[in-house]
């Protein structure tokens, strides 16, 4: 059963709820993609486990009840409808108002230049090869590799009393990575990219593996640096994460209703400098966070969180908009149809400013450029923050010196680190080849960037 | 639905062996903001994971591809063969190095997995938890609850190998995530814990919330520590993932893709001044996350000794790795189990000392060994005093770290892991 032909069940099932519910919906959600992976010395081809099922959500006044099933025949749908509905008080009335939204009726898609599916397994096979070759021979110091490609085809269909949207989203991913050794010495290094379309996006530059594998011979006989706080330059990548961990989780608005988030008291106040401005967006082309309506039925839009400085907006879901009465953003999402909804970002950045990379070098009289970011934690309450990564290299009166240091850990309080942003680059880049969990758990995909960003940070 | 599976198999010629991992879940899910319900799930998933093996020859050179796909319940016979042929065309392509299941071989269970409260009555289960949870923290002073989740999960298992093994069994699963607050204003704090077991004794809701409400007391008033070079004490949380640079390391797969810094016979730590690491894998620790009768390959497991008295014994190695190295084939990693000190907790104390329970995140890097983390909760022993601490950072890298390190005599048992519960390392740098 395709999860598009049941738009006219669901839609019933809906209207079936709602004949007790306040509020109904589904969701029905499909995932299926292929991944090929090469290593020095082996070759693995891996189907995604094809998750795809339908939740049914109906809300009673007072809290929200949700039925999950993988048997798509109708019969198991009505059945599953029928135990939800039993679940749900009659006469539930509720101060809470949830509006469906304006009536639409809309199929969205990705476009593919060239469809993954249409291409021939051994081409993919070859070609991922051809990069883990090319990561061998890019040093001496190159002990292994690993190249992982492949697609990620999710298909999504949404429907409440008034809306039915189905979107197709597809995506292609490209990992890769490389452990160098020297004597005792062992290092790793990695990148990629995650961009929606298809087989088009199976390439990657040469200068680009190059310079990774180069950047991962500089680190590999490298320390630690003598903690303390520096002037940094972070990398597109760095400023990204940080976006995401400083105001992303921060203003994910399900979390002010647990009055777990510090940003819920700061809105319209400054929490940055002047110069700072962020954003998330679904509607942002082309990135591994992007979609055409969220998992609650909410179209995709801007939602700018710090504006001039100033924290402007959260990101609902529609739990939390409707109990705080703010208005919806698109940012309710499931990790698949079997998980709940949370507030969750998308694709989240820093806008452009208007400084130079260059500037920035020499501008700083002692200090670090920081790249290649392993992951980063949030600390919505107490707005701490943790970011990690593998790269750092020195800078000394305005220029690079050959001192480089790994691995990084910047910590810190937020406000704090935005505040102390004195420039701002003019390229952005997004990096979409991770995944953000809620706490540890509920996956989605996501991308982060920004551009150069110079600061003040404290580091270890 | 699997028996259509295996005759579709079956049709196959060309699959040497496969293997079928059946599983139905049923999930009931609890989310509650303060003390209040925000949302109630049931889950009901049937899947079906088949992995093919293909044996092939090639100019008198052996080698064995493979694939994995899923099915789902509804899938119809055509669409069945279509995948698995699907899945053979792949396997064909993927040739590595000969490996082979393993032949069957019976094993009576001999491990506990399933709490039966949550196999037999799911939903008294969770508002039982429900109750234990509010009451639990009713007992607090000065803690709300801002929020908690409660999943409770039964899986229905069924393990079939083309080789002759068919085993069936189910385990449970309790995910509770918790999070506490205290303080008012600008010293408002929260911890927050997410945890994974399989029985409700183990994952012992009142110790839960009483050592959660005492770390999130101690957030209100907590200090940075200060920066240097320390002694430092690990416990809970961050315990949790501290191994697991072990088990990347003694793995056949790092051997294989010479990412290991381990050699077989050899000290895992230079000139070590301390207690010797004893680390081995423990498939029948009761309600261990890892436990169980069989590997993916259906090899029998057993208890494996790894690291004995700080020397490296045996390679981990399953059946795809062991035969790629030409090494005996022990099975997939299990439970980590390290072995206690002689040493308690209160021996361990020095003055000066920092003990560390949890960080924003703390995993060990599997290759380098380098570890760093933002501390959240510590607290720093002085003049016999423990003063709470939270904020800055430690790091380090494991095999320096484990030069000098003593383990405690108290023990504990979390997710896959069982061992001692404090361990102590020297110099190591704190920045605050």
């Amino acid at each position: 059963m395709e999860i598009k032909s049941l738009k006219d069940l669901l839609k019933k099932q809906v209207l079936r709820l709602e004949q007790k519910a306040l509020y109904a919906s589904a969701f029905a959600g499909s995932k299926q993609g292929r991944q090929v992976s090469v290593t020095t010395s082996e070759k693995n081809v891996h189907f995604l486990p094809p998750s795809k099922g339908v939740t049914l959500t109906a809300f009673d006044g007072h809290y929200f009840h949700e039925k999950s099933i993988n048997n798509l025949t109708e019969a198991s749908i009505v059945t599953a409808t029928e135990s939800l509905l039993a679940e749900i008080p009659e006469n539930s009335s509720s101060e809470i108002d949830i509006e469906p939204g304006p009536v639409i009726d809309e199929d969205f898609l990705i476009h593919m230049d060239i469809n993954p599916s249409r291409v021939e397994l051994s081409e993919i096979i070859q070609k991922t090869g051809q990069i883990k070759d090319q990561l061998m021979s890019s040093g001496s110091r190159v002990s292994y590799a690993v190249v992982r490609a492949g697609n990620e085809q999710n298909c999504e269909l949404f429907v409440n009393r008034n809306k039915t949207l189905y979107q197709e989203l597809n995506r292609w991913d490209l990992f890769y990575l490389t452990i160098l050794k020297e004597g005792s010495h062992t290092n790793r290094i990695f990148s990629g990219k995650a961009l929606q379309g298809g087989f088009e996006h199976m390439q990657v530059a040469e200068n680009d593996i190059h310079k990774m594998v180069s950047d991962g011979e500089k680190i590999l006989n490298a320390g630690r640096i003598k903690p303390g706080y520096y002037d940094c330059i972070f990398s597109p990548d760095m400023s990204g994460v940080f976006a995401h961990e400083a105001f992303g989780h921060g203003t994910e608005t399900d979390m002010y209703l647990k009055q777990r988030a510090k940003g819920q008291e700061y809105m319209g106040k400054p929490v940055a400098a002047p110069m700072v401005n962020m954003i998330d967006s679904p509607a942002y082309p082309g990135q591994s966070g992007s979609f055409f309506f969220d998992h609650e039925g909410q179209l995709a839009a801007d939602t700018q969180i710090i504006k001039n400085g100033i924290l402007t907006s959260g990101m609902t879901d529609l739990n939390s908009a409707v109990r705080l009465k703010y208005d919806r953003t698109p940012n309710g999402r499931r990790e698949n149809y079997a998980h709940k909804t949370y507030a969750r970002m998308t694709n989240t950045y820093f806008s452009a400013g208007k400084d130079t990379l260059a500037e920035m070098i020499e501008s700083i009289e002692s200090g670090l450029y920081i790249d290649y970011m392993t992951s980063g934690m949030e600390d919505p309450k107490g707005w701490g923050i943790q970011l990690e990564a593998l790269y750092a290299r020195e800078i000394k009166d305005g220029k690079f010196t050959d001192n480089y240091f790994t691995p990084i850990i910047v910590t810190g309080y937020v406000p704090e680190l935005l505040k102390s942003i004195t420039k701002i680059g003019s390229d952005i880049k997004m990096h979409g080849t991770g995944y953000c969990g809620k706490g540890w758990k509920e996956w989605v995909k996501v991308s982060t960037g920004g551009p150069h960003l110079k600061l003040k940070a404290r580091l270890a | 639905m699997k028996n259509k599976i295996i005759q579709v198999l079956k049709k196959f010629d060309e699959i040497s062996d496969w293997t079928l991992k059946v599983n139905h879940k049923v999930k009931k899910e609890l989310y509650l903001i303060f003390s209040q319900p925000e949302s109630i799930r049931e889950i009901d998933i049937e899947n079906y994971q088949v992995t093919i093996f293909i044996n092939q020859d090639q100019e008198r050179q052996l080698f064995t591809g493979s694939a994995s796909i899923s099915i789902l319940p509804d899938t119809r016979s055509d669409e069945i063969e279509n995948k698995i042929s699907e899945a053979v065309f792949a396997a064909k392509l993927a040739l590595n190095p000969r490996y082979s299941i393993a032949e069957y071989t019976q094993k009576k269970l001999s491990y506990e997995v399933c709490d039966p409260d949550i196999l037999h009555n799911l939903d008294q289960t969770l508002e039982n938890i429900q109750e234990t949870l509010i009451k639990a923290i009713d007992r607090e002073p000065d803690i709300k609850m801002a929020s908690a989740e409660i999943m409770l999960t039964t899986n229905n298992r069924n393990f079939i190998t083309s080789k002759g093994l068919n085993e069936s069994y189910c385990d449970s699963e309790i995910l509770f995530e918790l999070v506490l607050l205290s303080g008012v204003g600008e010293t408002e704090s929260e911890t927050f814990t997410l945890r994974e077991e399989r029985f409700l004794d183990i994952l012992n809701i009142e110790d839960i919330v009483r050592q959660y409400a005492d770390y999130t007391r101690d957030n209100v008033t907590a200090i940075l520590p200060e920066t240097g070079q320390y002694s430092i004490i690990l416990t809970e949380e961050s315990l949790d993932e501290f191994f697991y640079y072990y088990a990347y390391q003694v793995s056949a797969e790092a051997l294989f893709n010479q990412s290991s810094r381990f050699e077989i016979g050899k000290a895992v730590v230079d000139s070590p001044r301390g207690e010797l690491l004893n680390l081995a894998y423990d498939p029948s620790l009761k309600g261990g996350l890892k436990s169980g009768n069989y590997d993916q390959y259906g090899l029998p497991l057993e208890r494996i000794d790894i690291i004995e008295n700080g020397v490296f014994k045996t390679v981990q190695a399953d059946n795809r790795y062991g035969s790629y190295l030409n090494i005996p084939i022990n099975g997939s990693a299990t439970n980590i189990v390290v072995a206690p000190g002689e040493k308690s907790f209160q021996d361990l104390l020095e003055d000066n000392c920092y003990i560390f329970s949890r960080f924003s995140s703390f995993d060990p890097d599997p290759v380098t060994g380098a570890f760093s983390g933002e501390v959240r909760n510590g607290l720093h022993y002085r003049n016999q005093q423990f003063i709470p601490i939270k904020g800055g950072s430690v790091t380090g890298v494991i095999d320096q770290a484990m030069q000098e390190v003593w383990f405690s005599s108290e023990t504990t048992q979390k997710r896959n892991y069982f061992g001692p519960k404090y361990i102590k390392f020297s110099n190591i740098d704190v920045t605050g």
